[in-house]
This record gives structure tokens, C-alpha cells and sequence, in this order.
């Protein structure tokens, strides 16, 4: 049941209607229904799944939280992260280990059968296998108590609107809001349509519109010239932004409509003006996930240099590794690592930058992203490095950069401009106030226009076939 | 609640008042904004149809009998009018063998030509149904309710690209430009006869055996009723088939011959192995003829249907 479907318009209205008629008291197993609900639209069977996941770390918060022993609190957090990382290699990792093995032997002249398993791989499994972790982890820090109501625990883990793509929610956070009593609050409902409005123009009229060409040009690099990779190569770095940002407004929109605020994932990532402020406005909610997790455990950046260089690699091969069974993901995530890194080594003595340096560092970390993404977003590395080949082959002959393959219309072009216009100037605004909130204040003739407008440029610019899965459900 | 309700149902309203507001001045502003283009040929094929009183010949299909008859060849070996109502097939094959109702009539012979008899029974691409019936209600009669969804779900979309033909003054070019993808480039019968020095290079894929859909044949064979019900005759013939290193074997083509035959009621009066053609005869397509391949197509139906006339 995507978002972007009629489906999910139908099960929303029904359930906001139900949430609200319903006492209090039931919401919660309301809640916990509707996403068990949603989550086996995609495939029943996962599930099991997601109920092995909330019972093994239910219990083990319990055991945890209860246990004055040192060394059984750790051998219990540790049989925990085990069972749910191991859940996640068996379903996401287990062909791409097989396949790299069998190839490292064949290095070895040593003849291996690949085993390889036939499975679906369970949408959202990375995002609630690390909010599982989570509130695992928390609670052997002794961060957060333990959650007794085993209904309550499950919605956190399940709840709908957040379950396939996050953002990846603290127990800290959402435990709280959901186990709170809840009055219907007019801002909140309408705030909460406002920025499914707007996540839906991102997501239908710019990164649907924008797909078709990035995939055809992907799919076709030996016949792509120097313009078409040129032109993909900024495009994907658009489709994926509104494509992800797009989901992550409408999930957030949607718990609102429940009363339930979700954190925020992006803040005009491509307005930052270095990799670090990148990070810090990029996938929030991963990001601040493996600092926490992963990068300050190891040490932080309060250690040496070397160390420092050391922590940051290993909190972005992770990040790679996070978002797919693949060595592109994982070069892509290496790449950022050192790049962190190697920015660290040189710090800025002056962090006011005036505007035009502003600029230019802007465009210089835009730039960066841009072919970083061409990782993300390659099948394979020889088809990245294919595309760097095509790129550069084009700067000694430039005859190359004419358009050939990429079929854009005139049309399509101003459509795609004027998305990318809008969605810049919501960008930047956002980098001051609450556009949302800035725009409910405004006189109602004015604000309802832009209502209507935003949803009318919206059905037009989307193509027809407008059911694309969002990018990040495959993580 | 019950203001945030109220709140949406004003909305939805003004939502919708917007839309009636852009859908009349469409229709009483804008206009038509398409007459220049291929598919505009349709009030030209329309025009002529129901000019014709007496007995005719029809042909109906999509875009392989644009490209590939020559209506004057068999004007005279039969004495008699013919009308090629063939159309783009992104229209469906439903709307392209809905038109020949605007004028069928008794001792017509309406002849079916489509290279997909697989169809799902739908428009395949409803902006190009939008930019071809426009704002003439009568084409819209071609539509059937379950067209609807679709061509509302495009409306939006067609309406801006009119609204920037119109800004432009695009559409007043289309028409001026005479070459092959423009209504100037059909005759008077409905065929093209100006075309662009091209030749259609087939690779693997651009060769297939048609298949059969239940939705199709069911259909045919309810068009069938409706032109005996006139007095009229349907008959199917074979549309042309690239003859070359990606052909697939003929006894695949002999078999869909035969399955096609058993399930529809009229009477198909091509082998479909006869209409195998050099792949040199091919214009941009891989059922568009050059005008040369359109002469030996025709001359191959004129023999189908004496054949089938002196049964």
C-alpha cells in the first residue's frame, strides 16, 4: 500500500475517522491494528517478522531494565542485537555475503557453490531493525525505562505512517506521544494535510516526473552522451531528495492527523555549505542514529586524528552497507566517510562565510553529492565508473555533449523547472521560518490559492503512471 | 472536528469550482489547440465517411493501414469509395473500431486490420485520446465509461500543454507543417502519401507473433452483430510482418492464424504468412510501410478479398 495510492487514501480516512470516534483508551490497539494492517498489504508473512522483532526486544528491555547483573545485562543486549541484526543479514545480506565469498574463492582458484536464498526482502526491515535497537540500547545505557504495555511497545516499533521508511524514531520520542491520552487538535490535523500536500508535489510532480529519464539514461550508459549524464547526474540528485523527503513529509503529515509528532528528517539539505552540515540536514534520523550508536561509542571525535578518521569511515561503511546488499552503497558511504574526514583534518578557522563563498561552497558540496550519488545509483561499480567515463570522455570531445537519448520534451522540461524552482524557494525560505506555519498566518484568500495551486500543479505535472514505489522502501 | 471537516469540504468545493473554472475556459477560450497534427486526420476520415452514400469499403485498425494501403488501388479495382480510418494505436482498439460507427451502412465491407489482437480493452495512452477528439462532442461519443478515469486522470495535463500551445501559437504551425506526422501529409482517402527518406532498422524484439485476448475477440465479434445489423460486412485481414533475421518461424503465425479464426465470428480473409514483407519495404516502423511496400500490401488485400468476393 503505497502512499501514493488510492488504497492508502481510502485506509487513511477510514482509520482517522475510527481514531477519533473511538475513546481514548482504544486508540492505541487501533493504531497497532492499522499498521499491522498496512504492513501486510505488502507481504502477510513479514509479519512474523516485525511481531519477532517487538518480542524479542520487549522481553529483553524487560530482562534488562530488572537485572542488577552486569554481565547478564550485557549478554542479554548482546543476544538481542544479534537476533535482530542476524534477522536483518538473513533477509538482506545473506546473497551479497554468498556472492563475495564465492567470488574471493574463485580469486583463490577454489571452485564454490554460491548458495543463495529466494526471498522478498521484507520492506522497512533496516528502518525498525534499528529503531528495535534502539530502545534496546537505551535502556542498557539506562537512558529509558522499560515499556510495560506490550500494545504500546508494538505500535512504537509498527507505527504505520513511519514503519517502511522511518524517520527512525527514539523510544524517548514516540513512546511518550503514544501512550499520551489525545485530544483533537484543529493546527495539528490541518498542519499535518498542509505537509502531505506538500510531500505529495514533491513526490508526484517532481521525482515521478523526473524518474523516468534518470532510469533511462541508467539503464542505457553505453549509448549516453556527455549531456544526457550531465544532465542525469543533478536530476537524480533532485529525484532522490523530493523522492525520500517527499515520503518522510508525508509521514510526518499523517501521524499528525493522529496527534503524534514525528521528528524532522531534512532541513534544505542542498543549501548546506559542507559535507558535515550536510549530514546534519540529510536523513536526520539516520544520521544522528549512527552517531549515537555507532560513531560516539567508538570514540567520537573527541580522540586523535588518525582515530577520529578511523571512527568516521566506519560510521559511513556502515551507513553504505545500511542502505544496500552492494558495493556501490558501500563505496558511496566510504566516499562520504572520507570526505568527513579529510574536511576534519583542516578545519575553519572563521565559520562565517560571506555570501558569495557561501555560494560557492554550497554548489561545491551540491556538486559532490551529484557524483557520490552516481554510486547510489548505478547497478554495479563498472556501470559508475562507466558513467565517470562517458562524463569525462565528453570534456576531450565535446562534439558529445549534444542531446541524444534521454527523449525529454520541451513540456516536460518547463515542468521539471518549475517543480525544481518552487521546491528551491521552499528550501530556502524553510532555512528561516516554518513555511507551513508561515503560510497559515497569511490572509485566507492567499493561502487557499496557494493551496489549490500547489495541489493543481501537482496532478498536472505527475505522469500518468504515477504509482512508482518511493526509493527508500527498497532499504 | 467538525471545523476541520467543514474546513475540507469548503476546500474540496473551491477545489473543484477551480477545476469547472479551467474546464470552460478550455472549452470556450482555448479550444482547439491539436487540428495540425497526425491525429487530427480523424475529422477528414469522419468527413469522408459520412460523405459517402452507397456502399463502400472501410478500413479500420491502427497506424499499419496509415502507413501501408494505397485506398487509390483499390478504389479502382473494385469501383467502389474507400475510407482508411486508420489512427495511432496508443488510441486503443476499441476507440479505433468504434469510429467506423459514425457511417457504416448497408452493403458497406469493413475491413479490421490490427497488428495487437491482445489488447486489455483500454485506451493505451488517454493524453493522445484527449488531443484527438478535443472539444468535438461527437468523438467523445467513442469513449466508453470505463475511458473516463483515465482520460479525467490526463485532463489536467492535456489542458496545460493546450494552454502553452495556445501562449505559443504553436498549434497555428502544425498546421502549416505538411510532412509526414501532420494531418497535411494524409490523401484524401485517409492514407499517408508524404513521408521522410527513413527505413525502419528491425531488431531483436521487433519481430512477434500476435496473441489473442478474450477482451479483444469478444469485442470483434460484438462489432461483428453491429455491422451485420447494418447490413454491412466486417472481415479481418493481416497487418504487415517484417521478413528478415528477427521473423519468427511462420507455422507460429499458421497456429495464431487458425486460433484467431476459430474465435471470431466474421470471416478473416488473409494468411497472415503473406503478408511477410523484406525488411527494405519498411518505412519507421515495424508495421509502417514506404510507399513502395503500401502498393504490394494493397495489391496482396485486392487479391484476399476477389477471393473472398468469389466464394
Amino acid at each position: 500500500m503505497l502512499f501514493n495510492s488510492i488504497s492508502f487514501g481510502i485506509f487513511l480516512i477510514i482509520v482517522f475517522a475510527l481514531y477519533w470516534i473511538v475513546p481514548n483508551k482504544f486508540r492505541t490497539i487501533l493504531l497497532f491494528i492499522s499498521s499491522c494492517y498496512f504492513y501486510m498489504s505488502w507481504n502477510p508473512k513479514y509479519i512474523l517478522l516485525i511481531f519477532f522483532m517487538i518480542t524479542v526486544s520487549y522481553f529483553s528491555g524487560k530482562i534488562i531494565q530488572r537485572s542488577d547483573n552486569k554481565r547478564k545485562r550485557k549478554a542479554i543486549l548482546t543476544l538481542t542485537i544479534c537476533l535482530c541484526i542476524g534477522a536483518l543479514f538473513f533477509f538482506k545480506y545473506f546473497n551479497f555475503i554468498s556472492d563475495n565469498i564465492v567470488n574471493l574463492a574463485k580469486l583463490l582458484s577454489i571452485q564454490l557453490q554460491p548458495v543463495t536464498l529466494d526471498i522478498l526482502l521484507p520492506v522497512g526491515i533496516s528502518f525498525y531493525t534499528f529503531q528495535t535497537l534502539s530502545y534496546v540500547i537505551d535502556i542498557y545505557r539506562g537512558k529509558v525505562e522499560e515499556e510495560r504495555n506490550f500494545i504500546v511497545f508494538a505500535t512504537f516499533i509498527s507505527f504505520f505512517p513511519q514503519l517502511v521508511a522511518g524517520p527512525i524514531e527514539r523510544s524517548t520520542d514516540l513512546l511518550p506521544q503514544i501512550k499520551s491520552e489525545k485530544r483533537f487538535s484543529y493546527e495539528n490535523a490541518s498542519y499535518g494535510l498542509k505537509l502531505m500536500a506538500w510531500g505529495f508535489f514533491k513526490k508526484l510532480a517532481i521525482a515521478n516526473l523526473v524518474a523516468p529519464y534518470v532510469d533511462k539514461a541508467y539503464s542505457s550508459i553505453a549509448s549516453c552522451t556527455g549531456f544526457d549524464i550531465l544532465f542525469m547526474m543533478p536530476m537524480f540528485a533532485i529525484q532522490i531528495y523530493c523522492d525520500f523527503s517527499g515520503y518522510s513529509d508525508i509521514a510526518i503529515g499523517t501521524a499528525r492527523l493522529f496527534g503524534i509528532k514525528l521528528s524532522k528528517n531534512f532541513i534544505s539539505p542542498y543549501f548546506a555549505n559542507s559535507i558535515s552540515d550536510m549530514w546534519h540536514r540529510w536523513h536526520i534520523s539516520l544520521s544522528t542514529w549512527l552517531r549515537d550508536y555507532i560513531y560516539i561509542p567508538l570514540g567520537g571525535s573527541r580522540v586523535s586524528k588518525v582515530r577520529r578518521v578511523y571512527n568516521l569511515v566506519i560510521t559511513f561503511f556502515v551507513s553504505g552497507l545500511w542502505h544496500g546488499a552492494n558495493w556501490t552503497y558501500v563505496i558511496w558511504g566510504l566516499f562520504h566517510g572520507f570526505a568527513q574526514a579529510i574536511a576534519g583534518l583542516f578545519p575553519r578557522r572563521n565559520k562565517k562565510k560571506s555570501g558569495a563563498r557561501n555560494l560557492f561552497s554550497m554548489l561545491a558540496v551540491f556538486i559532490f553529492w551529484c557524483v557520490t550519488w552516481v554510486f547510489f545509483r548505478a547497478d554495479s561499480i563498472t556501470d559508475a565508473f562507466e558513467v565517470f567515463k562517458k562524463l569525462f570522455g565528453s570534456v576531450t570531445n565535446p562534439s558529445t555533449f549534444v542531446h541524444q537519448n534521454i527523449g525529454l520534451t520541451p513540456m516536460i522540461g518547463i515542468e521539471m523547472l518549475v517543480g525544481v524552482i518552487i521546491l528551491a524557494i521552499f528550501d530556502y525560505a524553510s532555512l528561516r521560518v516554518d513555511v507551513i506555519e508561515w503560510l497559515s498566518k497569511k490572509k485566507t484568500l492567499i493561502r487557499w490559492s496557494v493551496y489549490v495551486l500547489l495541489i493543481w500543479l501537482t496532478v498536472t505535472f505527475m505522469p500518468f503512471d504515477s504509482g512508482a514505489p518511493f526509493v527508500y522502501f527498497q532499504f | 472536528m467538525k471545523k476541520f471537516i467543514k474546513k475540507i469540504f469548503i476546500f474540496i468545493s473551491i477545489f473543484i469550482g477551480f477545476f469547472i473554472q479551467l474546464f470552460l475556459f478550455d472549452w470556450l477560450v482555448i479550444g482547439d489547440q491539436y487540428q495540425g497534427v497526425y491525429n487530427a486526420s480523424i475529422n477528414d476520415k469522419i468527413e469522408r465517411l459520412q460523405s459517402i452514400e452507397g456502399p463502400k469499403i472501410i478500413l479500420a485498425g491502427d497506424s499499419n493501414l496509415v502507413y501501408g494501403i494505397n485506398s487509390e488501388l483499390i478504389e479502382q479495382a473494385f469501383e467502389k469509395p474507400v475510407v482508411n480510418l486508420g489512427l495511432n494505436a496508443l488510441l486503443g482498439n476499441a476507440f479505433l473500431e468504434n469510429m467506423i460507427k459514425f457511417g457504416v451502412s448497408e452493403g458497406d465491407i469493413v475491413i479490421l486490420s490490427h497488428w495487437n489482437f491482445n489488447d486489455s480493452d483500454e485506451i493505451m495512452d488517454p493524453h493522445v485520446a484527449l488531443t484527438t477528439v478535443e472539444h468535438n462532442w461527437e468523438y467523445w461519443k467513442l469513449f466508453r465509461l470505463k475511458d473516463y478515469p483515465g482520460l479525467i486522470r490526463d485532463y489536467p495535463h492535456y489542458l496545460i500543454y493546450s494552454m502553452f500551445h495556445w501562449v505559443t501559437g504553436e498549434s497555428e504551425n502544425q498546421i502549416k507543417d505538411g510532412t509526414s506526422n501532420s494531418r497535411a501529409a494524409f490523401n484524401k482517402y485517409g492514407d499517408i502519401c508524404k513521408r521522410f527518406d527513413t527505413s525502419f532498422s528491425f531488431s531483436e524484439g521487433s519481430g512477434w507473433v500476435p496473441e489473442t485476448s478474450e477482451e479483444c475477440m469478444k469485442r470483434i465479434n460484438e462489432l461483428n452483430e453491429y455491422v451485420k445489423s447494418k447490413g454491412a460486412t466486417l472481415l479481418i485481414t493481416a497487418y504487415p510482418i517484417g521478413m528478415g533475421e528477427f521473423t519468427p518461424d511462420a507455422s507460429l503465425f499458421e497456429e495464431f492464424e487458425k486460433e484467431l479464426t476459430a474465435k471470431v465470428n466474421c470471416e478473416v480473409i488473409s494468411h497472415f504468412t503473406d503478408y511477410f514483407f523484406d525488411y527494405s519495404l519498411f518505412y519507421d516502423a515495424a508495421v509502417h510501410l514506404n510507399a513502395e511496400g503500401a502498393d504490394i500490401r494493397t495489391q496482396r488485400l485486392i487479391d484476399d478479398l476477389k477471393r473472398w468476393m468469389n466464394k
